[in-house]
């Protein structure tokens, strides 16, 4: 049986450990929701898996189909089935999306497909989505909408058909058309067989895709696991209740001006600290 | 060499090989003349003076894929008015190549036209530059002046840079500039490597979406021969 499994996983990101020993294993067909305040680890976690440079491995393991990937490099670990969802996805300079998506579809195979067939399941793909097949034309991500982004995410998702897909807020950005579009896709491919490890704020998105599981992780551990009526409680209550009921501290994370506007915005946000 | 494209003529010429250092055009009124460069061995210094008379169209299309150090140079003189020039370099510099791209254009007349576009990759410990001036002289009322340079830096120790620099003399004209200078970094990488490509292959995908566009100018021969180039130099 397929499995993702996690065990007592230690990540440093610049000198800070921000996942302080993480356990976690999932199933074939498990849909997992991931849950947590900001800044508490979930992210972290899914670049881990995927092998971000950044993101350092200092203690645990992580396995799957019995396999150390820890060893293994990103493109291996995408070949061996691993796909993340970016929640923000790279803007690539000068690589058109159709070249791009006609390359990670042939690494996969021995032979190139025909241009006809990459064709025709390229048009495919962008009906399904309820984008414009013009978009292929397009650099990749370059100039597209956060919603343009996050369908070309799931897009990529339907072409390379992984065993287990980690979605890292795929639902932010997206209008409600959207998120039905999106959350269909995914629940399609997981029908199939494919595995989950969704992050969301929202529970809009979770009862769309419907979780068999919800975890919680706070202050870089998971600290529950547990059945996705979690997912309900969260989104009425908030994490005050975790400490209260685990007697769990929730570490405040600290407040860091980041600036995604213009220069003029970074000085203004610089000089009120 | 010395060459006239005589009023209403309308000529292509493709230079590769042997290209001599210093290249004298002037195309005529009415005249149209396309010249492309396609440069593959050790790069020549090349200095190249335009002169462009009434109504005059010049497009020049340079893919250089050479090695080495030099200097190539261009001046285009629009000297009449409705002249129109267009420029499309695409440079791939490599190992320890220093290129160094001078290109200006010069309005002399009211209604010329010209538009520029660089694209260049830096891998290794290659150097590139691009410096364009686009010169609006007093007189040459309602012209449109455009240019704008991409270049791509891989390695740590490449670097590459552009200098983008607009004169203009006249009120009422059109001018714009665009300049990127961009370094690869570890978040481009790591998307495309976390769709399944190896480093090698997410860098041949960039280099070939800054470059391949130049080759639909040329024949099936020298569109082969740039994609070997491509595929060779990325795998030094």
């Amino acid at each position: 049986m397929e499995q993702l499994v996690i065990k007592n996983l230690h990540v440093k990101v610049d000198q800070k450990e921000i996942l302080k020993g993480v356990n976690l294993t999932i199933n074939q067909g498990d849909n997992v929701a991931l849950l947590g305040p900001n800044g508490h680890g979930k992210s972290t976690l899914l670049f881990a898996i995927m092998g971000h440079p950044k993101y350092i491995i200092t203690k645990g393991s992580i396995t799957f189909n019995k396999k150390d990937i820890k060893k293994l490099s990103v493109d291996e670990r995408s070949k061996l089935g691993l796909f993340l969802g970016f929640q923000n996805p790279s803007e690539v300079p000068g690589v058109v999306n159709s070249d791009f998506l006609k390359n990670i579809m042939n690494v996969r195979r021995d032979k190139p497909m025909s241009l006809f067939t990459f064709y025709k399941e390229l048009e495919n793909a962008y009906k399904v989505m309820g984008i414009p097949f013009s978009m292929a034309n397009r650099n990749l991500n370059e100039g597209f909408s956060g919603g343009e982004k996050k369908r070309n995410e799931i897009l990529q998702m339907n072409l390379l058909n992984p065993r287990l897909s980690m979605l890292d807020e795929i639902d932010s950005g997206l209008d409600v058309d959207a998120i039905n579009v999106v959350a269909k896709a995914i629940r399609e491919k997981h029908q199939a067989g494919m595995s989950l490890l969704v992050i969301s704020h929202y529970a809009r998105l979770f009862n769309l895709i419907k979780p068999n599981r919800a975890v919680i992780m706070v202050n870089g551990k998971i600290v529950l696991d547990g059945k996705p009526d979690l997912i309900k409680r969260i989104d009425s209550e908030g994490y005050e209740w975790i400490k209260n009921e685990l007697g769990i501290e929730i570490n405040k994370v600290e407040n860091k001006t980041v600036s995604i506007g213009a220069c003029a915005t970074k000085v203004a946000l610089q000089g009120k600290k | 060499m010395k060459l006239i494209v005589k009023k209403n003529e309308d000529k292509t010429i493709t230079l590769g090989k042997d290209i001599k250092d210093s290249l004298f055009l002037t195309v005529e009124e009415n005249a149209k003349l396309v010249l492309k460069f396609a440069v593959y061995q050790k790069m020549p210094a090349i200095n190249l003076t335009v002169h462009l008379k009434k109504n005059a169209n010049l497009e020049v299309v340079y893919a250089d894929f050479s090695s080495g150090k030099n200097k190539v140079s261009a001046a285009i003189n629009l000297d009449e008015s409705g002249a129109n020039a267009t420029w499309h370099l695409a440079s791939l510099a490599s190992e320890q190549d220093q290129k160094e791209f001078n290109i200006s254009f010069i309005h002399e007349a009211p209604h010329t036209q010209a538009d520029m576009q660089n694209y260049g990759v830096a891998l290794n410990e290659a150097r590139l530059v691009f410096s364009g001036v686009n010169h609006i002289k007093n007189k040459a009322k309602k012209s449109n002046t455009n240019q704008s340079a991409k270049i791509i830096v891989f390695d740590e120790k490449a670097s590459g840079k552009a200098n983008p620099i607009l004169r203009i003399d006249e009120h009422d004209v059109l001018a714009s500039h665009a300049a990127i200078v961009g370094r690869l970094n570890d978040d481009h990488l790591f998307y495309l490597k976390s769709r399944g490509l190896s480093e090698k292959e997410a860098k041949t995908l960039i280099v070939y979406g800054y470059l391949t566009p130049i080759a639909k100018h040329f024949d099936k021969l020298t569109q082969t021969k740039i994609t070997h180039l491509i595929e060779e130099k990325c795998h030094v």
